[in-house]
C-alpha cells in the first residue's frame, strides 16, 4: 500500500516535472543535457529544489530519475538521422557560434555524463557512439557549407 | 587417405582456437576502470531485441552513406563493430555469470535435476560456441556482416534468457538456494 502510494506521489511529480520544467525546455537533448546536470556527481542522486519542496527529497529523485531515463530511451530509440536534428538544433539553439560549440563538444565530450545509472552497458555505449557519428556529421555538412572555414579539431 | 581426418581434426582445432581468441578480442577502448561485478544476468535480453535493432540498422547505414562523407561513414564503421563486439562479449559476460551462479547451486543442492543440468550445460557452450562464430564473423568481415547478424544474435538473447529461465526454475525447488 504505502509503495503504491508512493509509485502514485512519483508519477505526481513527474507530471510536474513536464508541466512545469521540461515543457519550457526545446528539444529532446536539452532535456536531456537539463535531467542529467540535476544529478549529482559524487552521490548521483537527483536534486531539484521546487519538485523538493512539493514532494520531499525521495519523491522528487525518483521522479527526476524515472524521466531521465525514460527521455534517454526516446532519444535511445531514434533513427540516427532524427538524432542527428535533435543534437543540429540543441547546439544551435545557444546562440554561441556553432562550429565553436561542434568542436567543443567533440573535444570535452560532455555528452559522456548523459546515461542515465540504471541503463545497461551497450545502451550507454550506443548512445554516446551515436552522439558522436552525428557530431561527425554536422561537422561533415558545416564544412562543406562553409568551405572557407577551418575548423581547428578535427574530429575522430 | 589416412591424413584426411587428420587433417580435418586439425582443423576443427585450429577453428576451436581462432574462435576463442575472437571471443577474448579487445573489442573496444572505453571499457569501464572497475568491472562491473553484477551484470544482472536475468534482465539482459529484455532490452537486448531493442538495442539490436539499433547496432545492426540498415536505415542508419543507409543514412551516413547518403552524407557522402568518407571519414564519417569509417567512423560509423569502426564504431557499430565495436557495438557489435560489445553486445557479444556482454552476452558471453552473463552466460558465464550464469553458469558460475548455477554451478554454485548445483554444488549444494538437495534435489538435483539431472535433465535441466544437461540442458544448461548444452545451452551455455552453445551459446559461448556461437558467440566466438558472431565474433570471428564481424572481426573478419566488419559491418558487411553485421547486418546478417541481427537475427542469430537476437536468438542467442532470447536463448540465454531462456538458459537463465532453466536455471532459476532449479534454483526455486525448495533446498536448492545456493544462499544456504
Amino acid at each position: 500500500m504505502h509503495a503504491l502510494i508512493e509509485n502514485q506521489l512519483v508519477e505526481s511529480a513527474c507530471r510536474n516535472l513536464q508541466g512545469h520544467t521540461l515543457s519550457r525546455i526545446r528539444g529532446l537533448f536539452a532535456k536531456l543535457i537539463y535531467l542529467a546536470s540535476t544529478r549529482d556527481y559524487l552521490s548521483g542522486v537527483y536534486h531539484h529544489d521546487g519538485l523538493e519542496y512539493e514532494y520531499g527529497s525521495e519523491v522528487a529523485g525518483e521522479a527526476l530519475k524515472r524521466c531521465h531515463t525514460e527521455l534517454f530511451s526516446n532519444l535511445l530509440a531514434l533513427p540516427l538521422s532524427e538524432l542527428v536534428d535533435e543534437l543540429d538544433a540543441y547546439l544551435k539553439s545557444s546562440g554561441t557560434d556553432f562550429a565553436h560549440s561542434l568542436l567543443l563538444w567533440d573535444k570535452l565530450q560532455i555528452y559522456r555524463v548523459t546515461p542515465p545509472l540504471d541503463c545497461s552497458r551497450v545502451a550507454a555505449e550506443l548512445f554516446l557512439s551515436n552522439v558522436k557519428i552525428a557530431l561527425a556529421i554536422l561537422y561533415s555538412r558545416a564544412r562543406n557549407y562553409r568551405p572557407d572555414q577551418q575548423f581547428a579539431l578535427p574530429l575522430q | 587417405m589416412t591424413l584426411a581426418p587428420v587433417i580435418f581434426v586439425l582443423l576443427g582445432v585450429v577453428l576451436i582456437i581462432v574462435m576463442m581468441l575472437a571471443g577474448r578480442w579487445p573489442s573496444e577502448d572505453s571499457s569501464p576502470a572497475i568491472p562491473d561485478e553484477d551484470p544482472a544476468p536475468y534482465s539482459f535480453s529484455r532490452d537486448a531485441a531493442n538495442l539490436l535493432v539499433h547496432i545492426f540498422s540498415a536505415s542508419d547505414l543507409q543514412f551516413v552513406q547518403c552524407q557522402n562523407d568518407r571519414r564519417t561513414l569509417q567512423l560509423f564503421r569502426r564504431e557499430r563493430k565495436r557495438l557489435a563486439l560489445l553486445f557479444i562479449g556482454e552476452l558471453r559476460a552473463r552466460t558465464r555469470k550464469i553458469k558460475t551462479l548455477h554451478a554454485l547451486m548445483a554444488r549444494r543442492a538437495a534435489n538435483p535435476n539431472p535433465g535441466a543440468e544437461v540442458q544448461i550445460a548444452l545451452g551455455y557452450f552453445f551459446i559461448l560456441f556461437l558467440t566466438g562464430v558472431l565474433s570471428l564473423l564481424i572481426q573478419i568481415f566488419g559491418i558487411s556482416a553485421i547486418r546478417f547478424l541481427a537475427a542469430p544474435a537476437s536468438a542467442l538473447a532470447a536463448r540465454l534468457s531462456r538458459l537463465a529461465q532453466v536455471s532459476q526454475s532449479v534454483r526455486d525447488v525448495p533446498g536448492n538456494s545456493a544462499s544456504r
